[in-house]
């Protein structure tokens, strides 16, 4: 049977060549066999195509998925951190205690100028400490002691507390600070531009500048430059202005303004106005006008120039009349390398009391900040007295600062 | 009497100040302290956020001026995106104490510090003194250059938007995954990249590169300041010039802003390349955004001559 199959097969297989041999196929039928072939390699080719972009893509999400898990794992054990403690969680010592800084700073002096004879030629001409923490989450506080040799006593220079975010975008301090009266007024010793102040602080203001107990309550205004308005009531005010009454009250206005004029430089002008009582009764006015231009060389994080001018006008009302006085000084102060720094001063001032009676004089500083935590300063100055005549100094200040203290307001 | 009237006048002013200052609702408010996280704050906030940027790429980080122009953009501030690790302490907190902004003070839900969601490497061991230089008491701030960081970060400020603005916080967690694979996509290239450098020994300036060094396996061997910060002593110079020349370094990397004339002589004393790269984005020329940053660093790098 199996071999009557196999014969009837091969005898059928046999006759279809047979056949094909006997009738060629067209040249119709051929192309359409090529067409068929060429559709049949297209699909070939094309389920290849789609298996390399799926095997490519399977790759790719292999990568990315071992890039992720590298940088999960690398990062795993260092999560991002919890929040930081409520500021009502129990506290460590390191959150109790506040910043703590010392500044003292030292002069050698020499030459016949009174303002470096008042002490032994080579003192502690003050020694600061200060300290910064935050109150709770609403203020924080600051304070700077300081001891001078010369006077042999601690003063309190600055203690307030800040409250930077009051309602309606008002900042407002309580306490004892410098005056925001001009820009010289509001520096501690330690970051005078100069080892001295200039003479119509001295003479217009005071030697210790205007500290006074009161309130500060700032805003910036809605304009497109920085802008921002003081109003300070404050104590008694520095004696020179208002004679040191108890009873009496100052007040002042301050307006600063703030303009970018490159992205290396800008300008900061500031008009101060106070007034208060003096010792006659009557009231004394004084205003001050300031402005500073800043420049930092592009590119250059230690060529910087600072040169600041303020002028310092007085009325001061007796029953006799008015009596008017004006001075102002100013200053450049330029970093040429990274350590060292150069300025110049000029000074003028008259006599509150006897307008009539003026000084004037120039000052030549280069100072060496090995870091800035410490300075190195060497002075010339030369100051005409209207009542002493001409007077000389070289002053050698010596100053470091130890703990964290933190950046000045500008 | 004459008080009584120049208070009620102060009084008014006040008022009339404090009306003024009411903000006006719209997009959130986001001030980065630098360029980078600027870039990486609008990526993740999209149209919802406007975003300024204080400090540009072409400054050394560390020495960046208070300008009072940049109280205008925190007083207005919804959030504030710091380095953190004390890299603003010279500049930040005059300016917060002056903006008059509370959304944006130190514990507020606007004040996000991004080195909270990094783990910062070179925190010195047993505190820091100033005898070691100005060394950062928290560990090295320059953590953007690890892209996984920039990751880990994008998630974190996408989490901070939604806290401050709920109602599109689907959106910011969305920007927020999708930047994080950016930047994983890009350390996954940079990797690539710089694979032939691997155990390459290199000296730098300053440590602003040290977080880029670590991830891609180059071998910091020493640095030209011999603390961070403090310029260099020609006695430093020398023994580092020897360092050098033993571990057969080929290449110093400096930043633009640093003192390229001691880099130089360095350089020419050990017949290594000098190669000058921006650490930050922003006015740096080839490092407009982060991933040119990086692909700039990485092809100046393999520029060191091998072998």
């Amino acid at each position: 049977m199996k071999r009557l199959v196999v014969i009837l097969f091969a005898g059928a297989f046999a006759g279809s060549i047979a056949q094909a041999q006997s009738t060629p196929p067209t040249a119709e039928e051929l192309q359409k066999q090529i067409q068929a072939l060429q559709q049949q390699m297209q699909q070939m080719m094309q389920g290849y195509q789609t298996q390399i972009d799926q095997l490519k893509q399977q790759v790719d999400q292999l990568k990315a998925q071992q890039a992720t898990q590298q940088a999960e794992a690398a990062r795993a054990p260092e999560a991002p951190a919890p929040p930081p403690p409520a500021p009502s969680a129990p506290a460590s010592p390191a959150l109790s205690n506040p910043a703590i800084s010392f500044i003292p700073d030292f002069t050698f002096s020499g030459g016949d100028d009174p303002y470096w004879r008042q002490g032994n030629p080579v003192q502690v001409r003050e020694a600061e400490i200060s300290f910064a923490a935050n109150i709770d989450p609403y203020a924080s506080a600051f304070a700077a002691l300081s001891w001078s040799q010369a006077d042999q006593k601690f003063s309190v220079e600055e203690a307030y507390g800040l409250f930077p975010s009051l309602p309606g975008g008002w900042t407002m301090r309580i306490g004892r600070f410098y005056a925001d009266f001009g820009k010289q007024n509001q520096m501690h010793t330690h970051a005078w531009f100069q080892a001295d102040q200039p003479l119509a602080e001295r003479v217009m203001i005071g030697p210790d500048g205007w500290g006074d107990t009161g309130v500060s309550l700032s805003h910036l205004l809605p304009t497109p430059w920085a802008s921002d308005l003081t109003f300070q009531v404050g104590g008694d005010g520095p004696q020179r202005l208002f004679g040191g009454q108890s009873s009496q009250l100052s007040y002042l206005v301050a307006w600063r303004n703030f303009w970018d004029l490159s992205d290396n430089s800008n300008l900061e002008a500031q008009l101060s106005l106070a007034g208060g009582k003096n010792p006659t009764g009557h009231g004394t006015g004084v205003g001050d006008l300031a402005v500073t231009y800043r420049y930092k060389l592009p590119g250059s994080k230690s060529h910087t120039l600072l040169w600041r001018t303020e002028f310092i006008a007085d009325q001061y009302r007796t029953p006799d009349g008015i009596l008017h006085s004006a001075g102002g000084f100013s200053y450049v102060d330029w970093q040429f390398t990274r350590n060292w720094f150069f300025g110049a001063r000029a000074d003028y001032a008259e006599h509150p009391l006897a307008p009539s009676l003026h000084d004037k004089g120039g000052a030549l500083v280069l100072t060496w900040m090995p870091s800035e935590f410490q300075k190195f300063r060497l002075q010339v100055e030369r100051t005409d007295y209207a009542l002493l005549g001409m007077r000389d100094a070289v002053v050698f200040e010596y100053g470091f600062a130890i703990g964290p203290h933190g950046a000045h307001p500008f | 009497m004459e008080g009584q009237r120049e208070m009620k006048k102060i009084l008014m002013v006040l008022g009339m100040m404090v009306a003024v200052s009411a903000s006006a609702a719209g997009k959130l408010n986001v001030v980065a302290t630098y360029d980078v996280y600027g870039q990486l704050a609008k990526a993740v906030g999209g149209d919802h956020v406007e975003v300024t940027a204080l400090a540009k790429g072409n400054l050394d980080p560390h020495f960046v001026d208070a300008k009072p122009s940049y109280l205008v953009a925190l007083h207005k501030a919804d959030a504030l995106l710091v380095n953190g690790l004390e890299l603003e302490v010279g500049f930040l907190p005059p300016l917060l104490q002056q903006a008059g902004n509370g959304k944006i003070q130190q514990g507020a839900d606007g004040y996000v510090d991004l080195s909270r969601f990094v783990a910062p490497i070179e925190v010195p061991k047993g505190g820091a003194d100033r005898a070691m230089g100005d060394v950062h008491p928290f560990g090295n701030p320059h953590y953007h250059l690890d892209p996984r960081n920039m990751a880990l970060i994008a998630k974190g400020v996408a989490a901070a938007f939604a806290k401050l603005d709920p109602p599109n916080a689907a959106d910011y967690t969305k920007s927020g995954d999708a930047a994080a694979k950016a930047y994983l996509d890009l350390d996954a290239e940079i990797l690539m990249t710089l694979a032939p450098l691997k155990g390459s020994p290199v000296v730098t300036y300053h440590s602003s590169l040290d977080y880029f060094f670590l991830r891609y396996g180059i071998d910091v061997v020493g640095f030209v300041e011999p603390k961070p910060g403090i310029k260099p002593s020609p006695t430093s110079l020398l023994d580092l010039e020897r360092r050098m020349k033993e571990k057969g370094v080929r290449g110093v990397v400096a930043e633009p802003y640093q003192d390229l004339k001691i880099a130089q002589k360095v350089t020419s004393d050990t017949g290594a390349k000098l190669i000058v790269v921006p650490a930050y984005t922003g006015g740096n020329p080839g490092a407009d955004t982060y991933a040119d940053l990086m692909r700039t660093i990485a092809k100046a790098l393999l520029e060191v001559p091998r072998g």
